[in-house]
């Protein structure tokens, strides 16, 4: 098990990301990643992104990455199941990797 | 009276219209008339709605859920409206696709801490095409049934399996859903629950098969 920083983030840092932070924490941990996971504004991101330092960010709006070093993806698979499992095995690879 | 205004309201609307401007008036009207949002609600929601769009594509359903910060709203509660026609909402991925929308969930949320499990538990029904149809087809009283099914496995996640999820915590807020028609139609199997869990904490995590528990589900 490895421990990785995911940031999530939505419109509104209330409902979505949420439910994307548990979905994806859980799908995480079934590929042997400890995800420690914490939710924002989409506005927040570059702040949010200096003071957690993520390893990745996961968001169900459109974002731009705060930096070259820090992939973002887009989580509304998180939020409608279609093609959730697929999108959890490409971040955990990545992150793995 | 405190308790019973904390309590999260279930609303639904039933539209017919093809305009986007006169499904927002009806939501609204319904809303204010309820005093469940300020007089700023409307128009915070169509900009939010601009800027951030929250339109979900499911797959088998299109399906939208408008909601705005807690400085809007005035009672916590879901609204569910149904709509005999689509009108478009932009996807929340991608701004500029349109989607057909003629289910829209619009929670509201005052206390962002304990009430968006509601959201994930309906989100989660949605996955789900047959509950899709029911909620879009159901009598309001079969649509509150369904939803308090989905709130009790909510209150009751001894009943859910071992879906525990570590590092995530959420204090969980009683569910009581009170129809708007007033203290005659109140449903409050949480308020007076042996198990009612306001102010305790628990894992936040769920597995998906705990929707199946509710005993109203179809």
């Amino acid at each position: 098990m490895i421990s990785k920083k995911i940031l999530v983030c939505c419109g509104t840092g209330i409902a979505t990301s949420v439910q994307v932070a548990n979905k994806l924490q859980r799908l995480l941990k079934d590929r042997g990643i400890d995800a420690t996971m914490k939710e924002c504004k989409a506005v927040e991101v570059p702040a949010q992104s200096a003071d957690f330092e993520p390893d990745a960010i996961v968001s169900t709006t459109v974002v731009k990455s705060p930096s070259a070093d820090i992939k973002v993806y887009r989580g509304v698979a998180f939020l409608t199941g279609v093609g959730a499992d697929k999108l959890a095995d490409e971040i955990a690879d990545d992150l793995k990797g | 009276m405190a308790a019973m205004s904390e309590a999260p309201h279930f609303i639904v609307v039933d539209a017919d219209t093809d305009s986007q401007t006169e499904l927002y008036d009806a939501v609204n009207a319904r809303l204010l008339a309820e005093g469940a949002v300020r007089g700023t609600f409307l128009s915070a929601i169509r900009a939010r709605e601009k800027t951030y769009p929250t339109g979900l594509d499911f797959g088998h359903c299109q399906v939208a859920i408008p909601h705005i910060d807690p400085e809007h709203v005035i009672l916590p509660g879901l609204l569910v409206c149904r709509n005999a026609q689509a009108t478009p909402f932009h996807a929340m991925d991608d701004p500029e696709r349109e989607l057909a929308v003629r289910l829209s969930i619009w929670p509201l949320v005052t206390d962002p801490e304990n009430q968006t499990d509601m959201l994930g538990s309906v989100i989660s029904l949605l996955q789900d095409e047959s509950s899709y149809r029911h909620l879009l087809t159901g009598t309001p009283e079969d649509l509150e049934k369904t939803l308090d099914g989905v709130l009790t496995a909510d209150r009751h996640p001894e009943l859910a399996g071992p879906a525990v999820v570590r590092g995530l915590t959420r204090a969980t807020s009683t569910t009581t859903w009170r129809h708007p028609g007033g203290a005659d139609n109140v449903v409050d199997t949480g308020g007076r629950s042996p198990l009612r869990q306001r102010g305790t904490l628990r894992q936040y995590g769920r597995g998906p098969h705990r929707l199946s528990v509710g005993p109203s589900i179809r």
